[in-house]
């Protein structure tokens, strides 16, 4: 590689020279001549021993290109040979591979798989975790019996990864909360009682259903509020009759129990439950003429009812007495007998009829209807009144009902039959005056008609004694006369 | 046997528990009126069989005889028996008698009968007041828990319901002895009518 430019360099130079010298011919072209001998002579000794060099240099270079390929002939062997094994070495290596990554498919297959089971068992433990959870909350055996449900709460949280220590402590507690459930049993403890103190008291658990209390000579529900597990008493007092047979129970002297099976809606109800008195003033204001007829019909019953039993009297009675002395022509003592008897309306027709006994039978029969006539107003004064009164009082009664509808029907018009609630008040203003008309009917006919009776029998009595009279007289009169 | 009563008996009394308060006045009611009822039916058929026919009421009273109870029971006799014991003995002054003592035994005969009225015409009044009640019950349990729970409404209406029913049940069998009595009264005070009106004329 070297050597080549060089002679060619030495060619190119001579090349060179000669070029002038030809140039310079003109003059001197001997001395020229020889000098360029001499030049040329030199230069191709120059170049002779150049070329020398450059062989001996090439052979050098030549002997060690042969050395260096040997040595890189043997390295390229080498290489080949390692190049092979590498080849082998990948491919065993590949094949390897291949397998590992089937493996590999097939293993993240089945991790899949079985993470997919994992997760979904877990997610039926979380769930059942949290139904447990609510289960015992809700349970109002809680408030008495202290469960351990911190690990419940942090599994439904996703807190906690459920082992099996866990689901066996969940299936014990599942357990133990359907066994208490079925379980009725009275112990001690302490609830919040009715005026929001803390009190101990028995308490009656029915399952998990209803609870009870009993505080010396009060007994009661009680509600259970899960947020604080704590025990309730009911506002209000349940009736004499359910607190008796609570009393009852918890001695073991009975063997029934009101219980709420609702949890608590019925015990709710029980709370909002009103008494006829919270009522009426729902009625609105015809409610107040009702009360008023109820006011008014109970004076006049009452009035009646005195008049007539201070002006009842045993007419048999008195007839016999005036029989006996009749037949023995004892007018005076007759009197007498009237006059014991006085005002009384019985006596005084009969004494009416003993002042004209001297008449002819008719006249003294006119005398004494005029008597009896005189005898019944008084007697069946505010009678028809009464009756007016029972029959005023429903339609009292239907008039409420009506004003309560149309303003049901005004707050329908306005709001609509979205909330039930809005039209509570005139349903209840409807309901409450038809109830309280009935009411107060219902006895007022029944005194009404007892009173009719009562002075009609009366009426009646004084007619017969009145006849009877007649009849005494005249059958002395006829014995007489024979 | 005993079981069975023992069972009848409480249905009766959760039947009474779920018609509320007005249960009791309607009990009391009916039980008054079926008292009353039943004693009328025995008053009025005692007074009803064995009667004495005009003629033989008549032949009696000829011949001052005092009807033989064995024989004679019905109201007819009772008319007979009266008279004889107050008979005057005058013909004029007889007839006046039998006419009071055929007011004295027909002002008996509508006794109670009223009042048993009064109590059958009660009794729907009753249930239409248990109908009220249980209405107001239900509405306010709707103003309580609202539309939402139809279990709490049903005991409103069961209220009201069953009242109604018992109502009707008491009234109706009432109205109707009523209407008995009423035309059995009426047939009795007729039949002494005419047997005082038959005898007048004899007299």
């Amino acid at each position: 590689m070297k050597r080549t430019p060089r002679w060619l360099t030495g060619a190119l130079m001579l090349f060179l020279l000669n070029l002038p010298a030809a140039q310079a011919a003109a003059q001197d072209m001997r001395e020229a001549q020889i000098q360029a001998r001499e030049t040329r002579k030199a230069l191709i000794d120059r170049a002779a021993e150049e070329q020398r060099a450059a062989e001996q240099a090439a052979a050098r270079s030549r002997e060690k290109i042969g050395q260096d390929r040997t040595v890189l002939k043997k390295a390229l062997a080498e290489l080949e040979a390692r190049h092979k094994t590498l080849d082998q070495e990948v491919g065993r290596l590949s094949a390897e591979m291949e397998r590992l990554t089937a493996e590999e498919k097939d293993l993240t297959q089945r991790l899949a798989e079985s993470d997919g089971m994992v997760r979904e068992l877990v997610g039926v433990i979380r769930v059942n975790a949290k139904d447990l959870l609510a289960l015992i909350e809700q349970n109002l055996k809680s408030a008495m019996i202290d469960h351990d449900v911190a690990f419940l709460a942090s599994i439904a949280e996703q807190a906690r990864f459920p082992g099996m220590a866990d689901i066996r402590r969940m299936i014990a507690l599942l357990f133990e909360t359907i066994q208490a459930s079925g379980e009725v049993s009275i112990q001690s403890g302490t609830i919040t009682d009715r005026t929001g103190l803390q009190a101990e008291a028995d308490i009656l658990t029915i399952g998990n259903f209803t609870a009870a209390y009993r505080i010396e000579d009060e007994a009661g529900f009680l509600t259970y509020a899960p947020a604080s597990r704590n025990l309730y008493a009911l506002s209000r007092l349940p009736s004499g009759r359910m607190q008796r047979q609570l009393d009852d129970y918890m001695d073991g002297s009975s063997d029934a129990v009101p219980m709420d099976v609702s949890r608590g809606g019925a015990l709710r109800q029980l709370t909002h439950e009103l008494s006829l008195w919270q009522q009426i003033p729902k009625g609105g204001i015809i409610v107040w003429p009702i009360l008023a007829i109820l006011a008014v019909g109970i004076v006049i019953v009452i009035e009646r009812v005195v008049f007539l039993w201070r002006k009842h009297l045993d007419g048999d009675r008195l007839m016999n007495g005036i029989a006996a002395r009749v037949v023995e022509q004892k007018w005076d003592l007759c009197h007498q007998l009237c006059e014991a008897a006085r005002g009384k309306p019985i006596a005084r027709v009969v004494a009416a009829g003993l002042n004209c006994r001297k008449m002819a039978r008719e006249e003294m029969e006119n005398a004494l209807q005029e008597a009896i006539l005189r005898e019944i107003p008084p007697m069946e004064r505010f009678l028809s009144t009464l009756g007016m009164l029972a029959a005023i009082a429903p339609l009292l009664g239907l008039l409420g009902t009506v004003t309560g509808m149309i303003d049901t029907f005004h707050v329908i018009t306005q709001h609509g039959t979205g909330d039930p609630r809005m039209m509570s008040g005139g349903i209840s203003e409807a309901l409450v005056t038809t109830m309280l008309g009935l009411t107060v009917a219902i006895p007022i006919m029944l005194a009404h008609t007892l009173l009719n009776r009562s002075v009609d029998n009366r009426i009646g009595q004084m007619e017969e004694k009145a006849v009877a009279l007649v009849n005494i007289v005249h059958k002395n009169r006829e014995k007489r006369k024979v | 046997m005993l079981q069975l009563l023992e069972q009848t008996w409480f249905r009766l009394e959760a039947y009474l528990q779920d018609g509320g308060v007005v249960m009791l006045p309607l009990v009391l009611v009916s039980l008054l009126m079926w008292v009353l009822i039943m004693d009328r039916i025995f008053f009025f058929r005692r007074l009803y069989r064995k009667t004495m026919s005009a003629r033989s009421a008549w032949e009696h009273i000829q011949q001052q005889r005092m009807p033989d109870p064995g024989e004679y029971r019905g109201i007819v006799s009772l008319l007979v028996a009266d008279f004889l014991e107050n008979r005057s003995g005058d013909r004029m002054l007889d007839r006046f008698i039998l006419d009071e003592r055929v007011q004295h035994i027909n002002r008996r005969m509508k006794d109670y009968l009223a009042l048993i009225g009064v109590l059958a015409a009660i009794a729907p009044l009753l249930g239409l007041l248990g109908t009220v009640t249980g209405m107001i019950a239900t509405f306010d349990v709707l103003s309580v828990f609202g539309t939402g729970n139809a279990k709490a409404m049903a005991g409103g209406i069961s209220e009201a319901l069953i009242t109604t029913q018992t109502g009707l049940l008491v009234a109706i069998p009432g109205l109707y002895m009523k209407g008995f009595l009423d035309r059995r009264a009426d047939n009795l005070i007729q039949r002494v009518k005419t047997v005082g009106y038959y005898l007048r004329r004899h007299l």
